[in-house]
């Protein structure tokens, strides 16, 4: 166990390493300087080259590389191009925020979609099951845009006008203000954005869900126990929810950057201030080490969640070895 | 999501401009005025940097207003008024030696005076070949760069210039002062990390007090600031990156003041009940830029619009109102020169307006040789008349236009140009490089309109400077003489040199628009907006043209909020 | 090989869910199900006579399945219309009126028909019945014509993933050993990353996007689910009895993957491909409302809602509620079909 889990935290940092390699050249071979005198009729451009040159810039990528390289190995991800900061600075303050919120979504529509899942399941062809199918589908066509775009103007403005300012949502934002600690002024501030992301995620974790339990409802042991005569909800909620939530955990870890896209949108919509919008004003003024620095993290918590759910896995089913 | 603006307009800065208000109260009742209570301000973007001597963004140049003293700075009409100065300049008779007199009572939040120590030791870190910042400052006027400014007294800066520089006013004494004592001694070379992330000392009229990052910045009320403690106890800015919220924030009354409103944005706003608002013509301006050499600089191909009758014809085709009204949907003043007409210097009879007219157009085409081909493109000696169209791709009102550009050029006078939406990385190479044949472009402008960087034939980029703004290829004695002469025309008098300056203007929008150097497009209508604030007023045609991109900003000290929380 | 339960069980997901999308989800379902249902009976309501053939089997058992047989029928219309009617419609898509935009949708007036005989008939006409844009032009041929250009980036981007991820899914599950390493490794790599914003920075390195661009992008770095899934169906078929008969009677590698092994593994990655074309819709429209994606004057339903604040704004919702409602409907239209050639090719799973 202790020899597989060092052998897939080594091809883990491997992979990073290749990635970061690849994405280097890709960032170095863009045409087009990272910096240009651009619309400012007074810019000179004699500081565009020099810090092109102090930052080495004018190299060809194969020179920069080692320095790249050796900075990397440090665990220093570069200075942004725009803020001038730390790469890491940056994630530091806003990779929180989006953690709480993917991660309070995440548990939301976890919450959700698996009794709405198993309970699918377990009554197969039922109304219930063929409705939670029927807006399952929509719920995974409908983009996360429109949905947040929506739920904007119904929350925030719609709600607001109707109830003549009694009762709605907040329009941006993660705090009412600086210095409010208060919790119940940040879940207000979560509502809209959290909603905006928990159903799309629960249309899909609930279609996987119902997959799951019925792959293990037609299980040899839980069919012999219901030979047996033991009460169906005994089966179900006792032998069969546990093995079929199992596979649920890799799912999640797999989804994390899917929901790292999500969230790009999403916080935009929302001003929510987290990694996923710093991504995008990264992608906007094509700040590569910011781009390359979240690219950098998503994979290695997805590496890492990948790890934790096989190690989980492992724990749990005593069936799997390593 | 407006993020735009932070690409936009790097353009003030070599300025950093700003702006003041030296008298009384422009219109407030003293009795409306409430004291105290937070004012909440809309920024679309995070601004990256509290060191003054980096601020080049749109959000750096908002959010760095609020902090620090300046020598003079533009009032609501855009006409230079004294800040720290005690008053305006004085000027030596061989009009070379500028003398600048400082109020005696400025204080940084230290306690310690603001003195002309710290003018100096600002314009030394400006002019410093290494300092290290995206802010253009251009000191090479000055005799030297250490000894073209002294301090003979605490409350004297005297600047001595190579030659008489008439834009030395509004461009040069126009911004901002930083304590000596936090910067002077900073290491140049390492200035965009030097107390990025919030500064220690300063002189404005609001005191930094907290920033959650990609979130909020706090400001308090500076009560020892020199123009008076402003009557807003706080001012917060929030970030808000999408616009449709930060309009709907305005309405609501989450916010109190939007500084930049665009687009639909405006309308809404503006039917809103309980919202002031008001427009200003953005100072810089988008054109249709032409390569007027005869062959591009690479020599591959002669280009479209070399011939001035071509470039004429190309006038006469479009309707310029009316494309400019759909492109940015009514929110833009048409231009027809490159002085913005917020700007005093504008002349309206020294223009050049060429209106519609399809026929005028086809026969200057005809004349110039490009007859009609079958498929209905214009074509000489073999040679269609076709080419790209470069905008940048990132910029919807641009490529807006280019697509009605092309289409009435297509369908009106047989001109194949397509549109090509352009990275914003790669559009400037080959404009810069003189490879094209015509682009959508912008500039930012500074409050002087000296134009010597864009239009001076020494500033042709590439042929005869490496950093010039100069992409057109256009070379004419003239209006080289009449550039030269607005920069030298330094008089007696203000009024005088005013008055000389804007007959040198008058003569370069003539000449630009007589030879259609380049086809001026627009100057954006920006909006602003307040909700529950006392004292705001407007400036010439009840137009707000202060109180943006650190154009006079402490105006709003004598700003106060209609019910204080 | 100590770690084969561990590989096994993840990688199974991994290989159908890494995708880009939570649409990829249900293509999972496909693995769970077939495990699930292996003595389960078929469900089948026509008693079929063992002479039909597997696919003609297969359409029976389409057509049964309701929804998915209304969603293909909508999609061959939008499809269908996507194809022909712009090139009825010619340069409509880009014919401005730009002194008069933004005209409101659903404007009829009368207009009278005059028959052959003589005789006229008045009915409702709408020069533009789903309005204009601003600049004047029809937001329905605008929206037909993008509807051309996301189901050609759907399409085309999926077709050249299916040709990549295939050929090298195939080598690695067929011969094993370190191209299999290397392709797991590799798509691993591609999975850990946010593909959104990998896109972005991809499409931006190729100096802008434009329609190859894009359609290159995303088959060069959507093939992996494809990859893994035919990996998969290679590693369970190479092992089976009727390839291992074909191989005692001398049949050439190219000869057993092609004939053999490629036949009985495409149901998985029909349905994968169904899934992933709604997927890269989606996509493209997520980039178009960024501002990201091909830019005008050519319209795709992504770049229709780029300046989605402005129509919000102004309220003119029906320039965001065309396009939305084109990718929604495609969306699910294109899922739901997936649902159901899912199930037709594997009865059991229903």
């Amino acid at each position: 166990m202790t020899f597989y889990v060092i052998r897939r935290v080594f091809i883990g940092i491997l992979l990073l390493f290749f990635m970061s390699a690849a994405f280097f050249a890709l960032t170095r071979l863009t045409p087009g300087p990272p910096f240009s005198t651009g619309e400012n009729p007074r810019a000179h451009q004699e500081l565009v080259d020099r810090r092109l040159h102090n930052l080495g810039l004018d190299q060809p990528w194969y020179q920069q590389y080692p320095a790249y390289l050796n900075a990397l190995v440090h665990g220093n991800l570069g200075d942004s191009y725009v803020n001038n900061v730390p790469v890491t600075t940056l994630l530091w303050q806003r990779v929180p925020n989006s953690v709480l919120l993917l991660g309070v979504s995440l548990i939301v529509s976890l919450l959700i979609a698996i009794p709405l899942g198993v309970f699918a399941a377990t009554h197969q062809y039922s109304k219930v099951d063929t409705t939670t199918s029927v807006l399952s589908y929509v719920g995974i066509s409908v983009p996360s845009f429109v949905l947040g775009i929506f739920l904007l103007l119904g929350g925030a403005v719609w709600l607001r006008h109707v109830t003549n300012g009694g009762f709605y949502f907040p329009l941006f934002g993660m705090h009412l203000n600086a210095s409010t600690t208060d919790l119940g002024d940040l879940v207000w501030h979560m509502v809209l954005p959290v909603t905006s992301l928990a159903i799309l995620s629960v249309a899909g974790f609930s279609r996987f869900m119902r997959a799951s339990m019925l792959e293990v409802l037609h299980q040899d042991y839980v069919r012999t126990a219901k030979a047996k005569g033991l009460p169906a909800r005994s089966v179900n909620y006792k032998h069969a929810l546990r093995n079929a939530i199992l596979p649920i955990v890799t799912l999640v870890a797999l989804q994390t950057p899917q929901f790292v896209s999500g969230a790009i949108i999403t916080e935009g919509i929302f001003s929510w201030p987290g990694m996923g919008l710093l991504a995008f004003q990264a992608a906007l003024t094509r700040d590569y080490p910011v781009i390359l620095g979240v690219v950098m993290l998503v994979a290695a918590l997805t590496i890492l969640f990948n790890l934790l759910a096989d190690v989980a896995y492992a724990v749990v089913d005593p069936r799997i070895r390593y | 999501m407006h993020l735009g603006s932070r690409l936009r307009a790097v353009a003030l800065a070599s300025v950093i401009p700003f702006a003041i208000v030296a008298c009384g109260p422009g219109g407030t009742p003293s009795s409306t005025i409430k004291e105290g209570g937070t004012l909440v301000y809309a920024l679309d973007s995070d601004p990256v940097t509290f060191n003054p001597f980096e601020t080049s963004t749109v959000p750096d140049i908002r959010a760095n207003q609020f902090l620090w003293p300046n020598l003079y700075q533009a009032d609501k009409n855009l006409s230079v008024v004294p800040d720290l100065a005690a008053g305006p300049p004085t000027v030596s008779t061989d009009l070379k030696t500028w003398t600048v007199k400082l109020r005696t009572d400025a204080k940084w939040s230290d306690g310690s005076p603001i003195t002309s120590a710290d003018v100096v030791a600002t314009v030394h870190m400006q002019a410093n070949a290494k300092l290290d910042t995206d802010a253009s400052y251009d000191w090479s006027i000055l005799t030297d760069p250490v000894s073209g400014v002294t301090a003979p007294d605490a409350s004297t800066v005297v600047f001595t210039l190579k030659n008489p520089f008439a834009p030395f006013y509004a461009n040069n004494l126009v911004g901002y002062v930083a304590p000596a004592s936090v910067y002077a001694n900073a290491d140049p070379t390492k200035m965009r990390t030097f107390q990025q992330d919030k500064p220690t000392v300063t002189g404005g009229p609001f005191l930094f007090d907290t920033r959650v990052a990609g979130s909020e910045i706090d400001y308090k009320a500076n009560p020892n600031y020199y123009l008076g403690k402003p009557h807003f106890a706080k001012v917060v800015l929030k970030i808000i990156t999408n616009s449709t919220a930060a309009a709907q924030a305005v309405i609501s009354g989450d916010v109190n003041w939007d500084p930049e409103i665009t687009g639909a944005a405006i309308d809404t706003v503006k039917a809103a009940t309980g919202v002031q608002s008001y427009t200003y013509p953005d100072l810089g301006y988008f054109d249709v830029r032409f390569n007027d050499r005869a062959m591009w600089v690479n020599k591959s191909k002669a280009t479209l619009f070399g011939d001035v009758n071509v470039r004429r014809a190309f006038a006469y085709a479009l309707d310029k109102n009316a494309l400019v009204k759909a492109a940015t949907d009514g929110h833009s003043t048409p231009m027809w020169g490159d002085i913005v007409p917020a700007s005093a210097y504008y002349d309206d009879t020294a223009v050049v307006k060429y209106q519609q007219d399809i026929p005028k157009a086809k026969s200057l085409m005809d004349a110039a040789g490009w007859t009609v081909g079958s498929d209905g493109i214009r074509v000489k000696n073999g040679v269609k008349f076709s080419g790209k169209f470069f905008v940048r791709a990132d910029k919807p009102q641009r490529v807006k236009a280019v697509q009605i550009m092309s289409e009435q050029l297509r369908t009106n006078l047989g001109m194949d140009l397509v549109p090509t939406p352009t990275d914003f990385k790669v559009f400037y190479a080959p404009i810069q490089a003189g490879n094209f044949d015509l682009a959508l472009a912008g500039f930012g402008l500074t409050l002087d309109p000296d134009d010597y960087t864009t239009f001076s034939s020494s500033q042709l980029r590439p042929e005869n400077s490496s950093s010039g703004s100069n992409w057109t290829g256009f070379v004419n004695a003239e209006l080289d003489a009449a550039i030269t002469a607005q920069r030298n025309d330094l008089k007696a008098t203000a009024a005088e040199t005013f008055a000389a300056r804007k007959a040198d203007f008058a003569k370069i929008e003539h000449i630009l628009g007589d030879n259609v150097v380049s086809y001026f497009l627009w100057a954006d209508n920006v909006g602003m907006a307040f909700n529950g604030v006392n004292g705001v007023v407007t400036g010439n045609n009840d137009s707000l043209n202060y109180a943006d991109q650190g154009r006079n900003v402490q105006i709003f000290a004598q700003w106060s909020l209609v019910s204080p929380k | 090989m100590a770690d084969q339960p561990l590989e096994k069980a993840p990688q199974e997901f991994k290989s159908m869910l890494g995708g880009t999308k939570l649409a990829s989800v249900l293509a999972s379902e496909g693995a769970l199900r077939k495990a699930a249902a292996k003595e389960d009976l078929v469900v089948a309501e026509v008693a079929e006579p063992s002479e039909l053939g597997f696919w003609r089997l297969s359409v029976m058992r389409f057509l049964h399945h309701r929804a998915a047989t209304v969603s293909l029928v909508i999609l061959a219309i939008i499809i269908l219309a996507a194809v022909i009617v712009p090139i009825f419609q010619g340069n409509l898509f880009r014919t401005q009126d730009y002194t008069h935009p933004y005209g409101a949708p659903f404007q009829f007036q009368s207009r009278v028909i005059s028959l052959p005989v003589g005789l006229s008939v008045t009915i409702p006409w709408s020069d533009h019945l789903f309005g204009t844009d601003g600049l004047g032009s029809d937001e329905l041929a605008r929206l037909i014509r993008g509807g051309r250009v996301s189901l050609t980036v759907g399409l085309l981007a999926t077709v050249g993933y299916i040709i990549i991820g295939g050929l090298f899914g195939a080598l690695a599950g067929y011969y094993g050993g370190w191209i299999d390493n290397a392709l797991m490794r590799l798509t691993d790599v591609i999975i850990a990353m946010p593909f959104i914003l990998v896109v972005i920075a991809v499409t931006a390195a190729f100096g802008g996007v434009s329609l190859t661009v894009l359609v290159g992008v995303i088959a060069l770095l959507g093939w992996f689910e494809i990859g893994r899934l035919m990996r998969a169906q290679f590693l369970v078929l190479r092992e089976s009895e009727f390839v291992q008969a074909a191989r005692a009677l001398g049949a050439s590698d190219a000869r057993i993957i092609f004939r053999h092994i490629v036949p009985n593994s495409l149901a998985p990655i029909i349905v994968s491909a169904t899934l992933g074309v709604s997927g890269i819709i989606l996509l493209e429209a997520a980039l178009g409302f960024l501002g990201l994606s091909i830019p005008p004057p050519e319209p795709s339903w992504g770049n229709m809602l780029s300046d989605y604040n402005d129509f919000v704004l102004r309220g003119q919702v029906y320039l965001i509620a065309f396009p939305a409602g084109a990718l929604v409907l495609t969306a699910l239209c294109i899922n739901l079909v997936g649902d159901g050639i899912r199930d037709a090719l594997d009865p059991r799973q229903r």
